[in-house]
């Protein structure tokens, strides 16, 4: 059983009513996008995702499931509709047999912040559970749309050791994005309580943190 | 590779009214990306822009010292969490943005954060097109703090002799600076053409502008108006764009 599979089974379910009202669209292929790295102002801006004034999430689950192989879709507004001030919330569930669930946790955590994009800054901040997309004029115009992104974090996540398949959502509906903030937020801490046993040899347990959760780490 | 240019002199002789009327000039006119760092610990430039970044350097200094010992983070997640504050931490105007290192407060050892904060300030200068960095008086700081060169420095004094003698100091200090290209010194507050002919006799350094005392910028000053909006036709305005086209 994995640290992270309560989490899994929680989402499961809003995904599946999601793609059963059809909030939630496939991707339209995984195209490619060329490489690169841009630092984008506010006056180059299509969009902007995520913003820390407007707040995201980033939600991180792994399970050894068989699962359908990779997959892609995002819920809300598609880039070139999303505007300046979306809210932003990304999906990744990972699957594969993770022997060591934090070294795994690290790698995967890794891969989310190292995505370069042609006319994209995209930053990523794995201990908040943050990401914050800026997307030029220019690539709107050239047709970047979220499917572009996700080859491009599947890509980067296929680099990580056993991964087989991956599911990556974005979300823009603010409606959506409000559902699975606790999730998200939940799942992070125990994320940093199995990341913080796997780095230190904390013998302060009373002041940790994570004190509250830590029994749930340590089941991986 | 960006042009990093550098503002220097003793305290009180205008540098960072020199620097915002600069930052007002090139926002609208430069038509490159520039990046304005507020370097002086006073951190007075913000005030005089009306930009207020949400965070200074010195407290992101602080907050990743707290990640990095509250949460079992690895080096490539604290480098992103301080990339991510970086551009957080930006105002910006325009094609303008800017960025305040803050008063340091912090005690203990920062190296490792000070060596993160560095390439990543590093790696966010190098995406503009032109870093202006409005300095203490000192030209150690910014090799220190802030970034590992500068390409021109921009000394300004006031027509008096203390003024004049830090800008030679200061100088003197740069000259050991690897990638420096140019030295040159701007006249802040010259009230008669006699006021610069004092300059010229003290100095050799190149002067490449006379700012002249201007009302217009002690209003602006006094009623904390943004420098952001001063008429074009402002003498003092038109003094330092008169600079910053030999300049730049």
């Amino acid at each position: 059983m994995g640290s992270l599979d309560a989490a899994v089974a929680q989402l499961q379910p809003w995904i599946e009513r999601w793609r059963a009202d059809g909030s939630l669209r496939a991707a339209r292929g995984l195209p490619s996008w060329p490489a690169g790295r841009s630092l984008l102002l506010s006056d180059d801006l299509a969009a902007e995702l995520g913003s820390p004034a407007v707040g995201s999430w980033s939600l991180l689950v792994w399970n050894d499931d068989e699962g359908p192989g990779d997959e892609a879709g995002f819920a809300g507004p598609d880039l070139a509709e999303a505007g300046t001030g979306s809210v932003l919330g990304r999906v990744v569930l990972a699957r594969g047999p993770f022997d060591d669930e934090a070294q795994a946790c690290l790698d995967l955590r890794d891969a989310l912040c190292d995505t370069l994009l042609r006319g994209v800054t995209s930053r990523s901040r794995p201990s908040s559970g943050e990401v914050w997309l800026r997307i030029s004029r220019d690539a709107v115009g050239d047709g970047l749309r979220f499917d572009h992104l996700s080859r491009a974090l599947l890509q980067r996540l296929h680099r990580v050791q056993g991964l087989r398949s991956a599911s990556v959502l974005w979300i823009t509906d603010p409606a959506i994005h409000g559902q699975l903030w606790e999730l998200a937020r939940d799942s992070g801490r125990l994320a940093g309580a199995l990341l913080k046993r796997h780095t230190e040899d904390l013998m302060e347990c009373p002041r940790c943190e994570f004190n509250d959760i830590c029994d749930e780490a340590e089941l991986g | 590779m960006s042009r990093v240019v550098a503002v220097c002199g003793k305290g009180g002789v205008g540098k960072t009214t020199v620097s915002a009327l600069a930052t007002r000039s090139l926002a609208r006119q430069h038509g490159g990306k520039v990046l304005v760092v507020d370097a002086d610990h006073a951190g007075g430039l913000g005030l005089a822009l009306g930009l207020q970044p949400s965070t200074t350097l010195e407290q992101l200094r602080r907050a990743t010292q707290d990640e990095a010992r509250e949460q079992g983070l690895t080096r490539a997640e604290l480098q992103a969490s301080v990339d991510f504050q970086l551009l957080a931490a930006v105002a910006e105007r325009g094609s303008v943005a800017f960025l305040s290192l803050g008063r340091p407060v912090g005690r203990g050892c920062y190296c490792s954060i000070n060596k993160l904060l560095r390439e990543s300030l590093a790696q966010l200068a190098g995406e503009f097109d032109l870093v202006w960095i409005d300095a203490e008086a000192g030209v150690e700081q910014i090799n220190r703090d802030v970034l590992g060169a500068i390409d021109q420095l921009l000394l300004v004094s006031d027509p008096t002799a203390k003024g004049v003698r830090v800008a030679e100091v200061i100088r003197e200090v740069a000259a050991d600076l690897d990638r420096l290209r140019d030295v040159h010194l701007l006249v802040n507050r010259v009230r008669s053409p006699r006021d610069l002919d004092a300059v010229w006799e003290r100095t050799e350094l190149p002067i490449i502008g006379a700012i002249p005392e201007d009302e217009l910028v002690r209003d602006f000053d006094a009623a904390e108006r943004s420098m952001l909006e001063m008429p074009g036709e402002a003498p003092a305005l038109r003094a330092v764009q008169g600079a910053l086209e030999i300049l730049l």
